[in-house]
């Protein structure tokens, strides 16, 4: 081994070493210090303090986010969730209007509300969560299709959300801005499909897991079992969630996990075949073709491209959803094209 | 593999202990391994590039070696200098050249239609080829006796810390150090570990944190300003800066840790003053190679005025087109060429005093690099767009429609960085000296490697981009 030079200053290499620990940590917690969250989680926070506070860990996120009941929640948190007992309640169908549902993420609820909007004989409605996988919105079909009928129900897929087809919450898939409502990882078989429905279906139950270690560590087991964006070191609390430091490593390891996992469905030039999110999205769609037509109800499947995803959902999935019989009127693709 | 990877952290942390453990002969059978296996990790199927061209260029050098015949000798030099320039060429120029062939066809109303073969462009080809050429160049004109040793010769081109991306080093520096025993010096290794930190910053932290900004603007498909396309360009020449340098610091300091010394390939390249300035500041490794093997032999400025024009833009030209296969890289290299020219016809070729001590001579120094800068990111428009009828609009933009300013903030680590780094800069240059920081007392030092450590963590969150450099 080369040996040091004789002459090296070890001692002041030694003391710059420990002098560096000791910014090192001054600094981290001088800044958790001066860039805190908002206590108060309807308060959006500033942008150094989102900054700093993006790889903090899910369950913390959440805790957060939640509140100690729903009026000291954080707004977003109050949709999404698949347990209908927080449900708005529906406003009773007019006379001489037919209804229509839009299942989606806030997209397809835009969509849907201005397509009511422009034809009165529509009633609208809207079920939903931010950034709504397919297999969210899916399952928020299920529950609603039990309480209500619709004439028409929309079903709509987002581009850039078919990356949580095969996780089972919005806080996993979406680390840096997580959204605590679950949902089934559905599979196809035979001629339907399955999933398995989460234990944690609404706000207040996902409190009560938060407050009890034992509930905790079971949802963790359940979500390591059902989603594969599942990793306990983003998704755990700890006392490193004090360091600035650990929580932009981690934030670089989340991100460094999502391009891992995007890589599975999505490169530069479109959606993988074979990839879990498109064959669950088109097992999806074409299951809720037929339990819509079996409702008596007409349904409509919506592919929407957001930025940076060109038309690559209409190529994964529009000519094998046409062949399917499902009726695909229109793709944003070409609304935006002309 | 990249520098800024966990492959790249899991590779050095099982290297480094090994190379420190074993003695020299060791040490060179260890680095030729794991700089074969840096290089083949992003495809082993370049692996055979990068071994056929040196094996080629070793057994020329010794040729070289033993041939006394001038004539002789020039014909095996122009050997390999054919042969890798056919490689380079083909490799990186056949699609280029052909599309713009098929191009030139197609204006003349005629069809060409051959399939244009999809060639992968081995990473960092223009660098290892540059320097292995400089290898044969050096060992013909009688600087340099020719390496015996296949292996160490292997490894001095394979040399992993500057293989895909620079400095382009020359044998006559690097081989010796291959070929002798190193000594790690405590000295030697904390520089290297601080180059490696600042490295870090300037591509995690600032280069990547101010990439989406400039992508806004120069991806975007609608109308722009004429301040986004000037702030745009600004922050494209701190991206530059940030990619290029980080990689060529994190080269130098990983160099450093395994007892050699690469050639600064960046010297406070923004401080400029005049085209020749920056060029003796910028990618150094690049620029010295083009002057010693291209400008000198064609004459320099040895003949006419209007010979060393001549040469001043072959070279320029050649050094734009070297960085890509595109012709907005050959506009840049004219642009360059141009304005060396320009500011050759301006001063006679003299070379302005620098340094002034007055505060008037600062305030007028510091006036001037804030006018060339400008003239120096006229140049990244060049090199940035991606047509040529995007850098008709924006030129146009700069000129006829000022505003309004669109680019979105840059992130919040490359903010910070840039601040932290034009401080150093600017501390370094008052001091003149590279390593001013060594002078400050233990806690002020620790407190500035603190200060980047975090700032490298922050810069890790960016959504991580490959080195720019990497596609030359």
């Amino acid at each position: 081994m080369n040996a040091p030079a004789k002459t090296s200053p070890i001692p002041d290499w030694l003391a710059t070493l420990l002098w560096t620990a000791v910014a090192f940590v001054v600094f981290d917690q001088a800044l958790d210090r001066a860039f805190p969250m908002p206590a108060d989680p309807a308060v959006p926070p500033g942008r150094v303090a989102s900054y700093l506070d993006a790889g903090r860990s899910v369950e913390a996120k959440l805790r957060r986010m939640l509140g100690e009941d729903d009026t000291h929640a954080a707004p977003v948190t109050l949709s999404g969730w698949v347990d209908p007992v927080r449900w708005p309640a529906d406003r009773p169908l007019e006379p001489g209007r037919r209804s229509l549902t839009v299942f989606g993420p806030s997209f397809a609820l835009a969509i849907g509300d201005t397509l009511a909007s422009s034809n009165p004989e529509w009633q609208f409605r809207a079920r939903g969560g931010p950034a709504a996988p397919v297999s969210h919105v899916f399952a928020l079909w299920r529950v609603d299709r039990r309480r209500v009928h619709s004439d028409a129900a929309v079903l709509g897929i987002l581009a850039s959300s078919l990356r949580g087809v095969n996780a089972a919450s919005g806080a996993t898939w979406m680390f840096e801005s997580p959204y605590p409502y679950s949902y089934p990882r559905w599979r196809a078989e035979g001629d339907s499909v399955v999933g398995d429905w989460p234990s944690l279906a609404c706000s207040d139950s996902m409190r009560a897991a938060l407050a009890s270690p034992g509930r905790w560590s079971a949802y963790g087991r359940e979500l390591a079992r059902t989603d594969a964006w599942y990793r306990p070191s983003l998704f755990h609390a700890s006392w490193l969630d004090h360091s600035v430091a650990f929580r932009l490593l981690r934030k670089a390891w989340a991100q460094r996990e999502n391009r891992l996992m995007t890589a599975k469905l999505h490169d530069r030039h479109g959606f993988l075949p074979g990839a879990e999110g498109v064959r669950t999205a088109q097992a999806l769609a074409v299951q809720f073709t037929r339990e819509v037509r079996a409702d008596g109800g007409v349904p409509v499947v919506l592919l929407i491209e957001d930025r940076g995803y060109d038309d690559h959902l209409e190529r994964a999935l529009g000519a094998s959803l046409r062949a399917a019989g499902v009726p695909l009127p229109v793709h944003t693709h070409d609304r935006a094209a002309g | 593999m990249s520098f800024v990877s966990l492959v790249f952290l899991a590779f050095i942390g099982i290297f480094y202990p090994l190379y420190r453990l074993l003695p020299h002969r060791g040490q060179n059978h260890l680095l030729l391994a794991g700089s074969l296996l840096f290089y083949g990790w992003w495809d082993w199927r370049f692996l055979f590039l990068l071994i056929g061209t040196s094996t080629l260029d070793w057994f020329v050098g010794l040729k070289l070696g033993e041939i006394a015949d001038d004539a002789r000798r020039k014909r095996w030099l122009v050997a390999s200098l054919t042969a890798n320039l056919t490689v380079l060429g083909f490799f990186k120029y056949f699609n280029f050249f052909a599309d713009s062939f098929a191009h030139v066809l197609s204006l003349a109303g005629l069809h060409a239609s051959w399939t244009t073969l999809h060639i992968v462009l081995p990473i960092g080809i223009s660098f290892y080829t540059f320097q292995s050429m400089s290898y044969t160049i050096d060992v013909y004109r009688r600087h340099l006796k020719p390496g015996k040793d296949y292996f160490e010769f292997l490894t001095f081109v394979s040399f992993f810390p500057q293989l895909v991306a620079g400095p382009i080093e020359r044998a006559v520096t690097l081989l010796p150090r291959v070929q002798s025993p190193r000594r790690v010096t405590w000295d030697g290794f904390t520089r290297g570990m601080y180059l490696i930190l600042l490295g870090l910053v300037k591509k995690a932290a600032i280069s990547d944190g101010v990439a989406g900004s400039v992508d806004a603007i120069y991806n975007r498909a609608g109308a722009v300003s004429g301040a986004d396309v000037t702030v745009a360009t600004w922050l494209f020449a701190i991206q530059i800066y940030g990619d290029f340098a980080g990689y060529s610091d994190i080269a130098r300091g990983l160099a450093k840790l395994l007892g050699f010394d690469l050639i600064t390939n960046f010297d406070q390249p923004y401080f400029a003053v005049n085209p020749s300035d920056f060029w003796r500041r910028w990618h150094i490794s690049l620029s010295t190679w083009l002057r010693d093997y291209l400008y000198v032999p064609l004459g320099g400025n040895r003949g006419s005025t209007a010979m060393t024009y001549r040469n001043l833009m072959l070279t320029m030209g050649l050094g734009g087109l070297w960085h890509g296969a595109a012709w907005n890289y050959i506009l840049w290299g004219i642009y360059q060429g141009g304005i060396l020219c320009a500011h050759r016809l301006w001063t006679g070729g003299r070379k302005a005093a620098s340094h002034a001590a007055t505060w008037l001579h600062q305030l007028r120094f510091a006036i001037t690099v804030l006018l060339f800068f400008q003239v120096t990111c006229y140049g990244w428009l060049l090199f940035r767009a991606r047509s040529f009828s995007q850098i008709a609009t924006y030129t146009a933009a700069l000129f006829t429609a000022p505003g309004p300013l669109t680019v979105p903030l840059p992130t919040l680590p490359a903010v910070i960085g840039t601040v932290v780094l034009l401080a150093l800069e600017v501390l370094q240059w008052r001091a003149r000296d590279v390593h001013f920081y060594r002078a400050w007392p233990s806690p002020v030092r620790g407190a500035l490697y603190a200060g980047l450590l975090l700032l490298v963590c922050m810069g890790l969150g960016n959504t991580s981009t490959q080195f720019i450099y990497f596609q030359f």
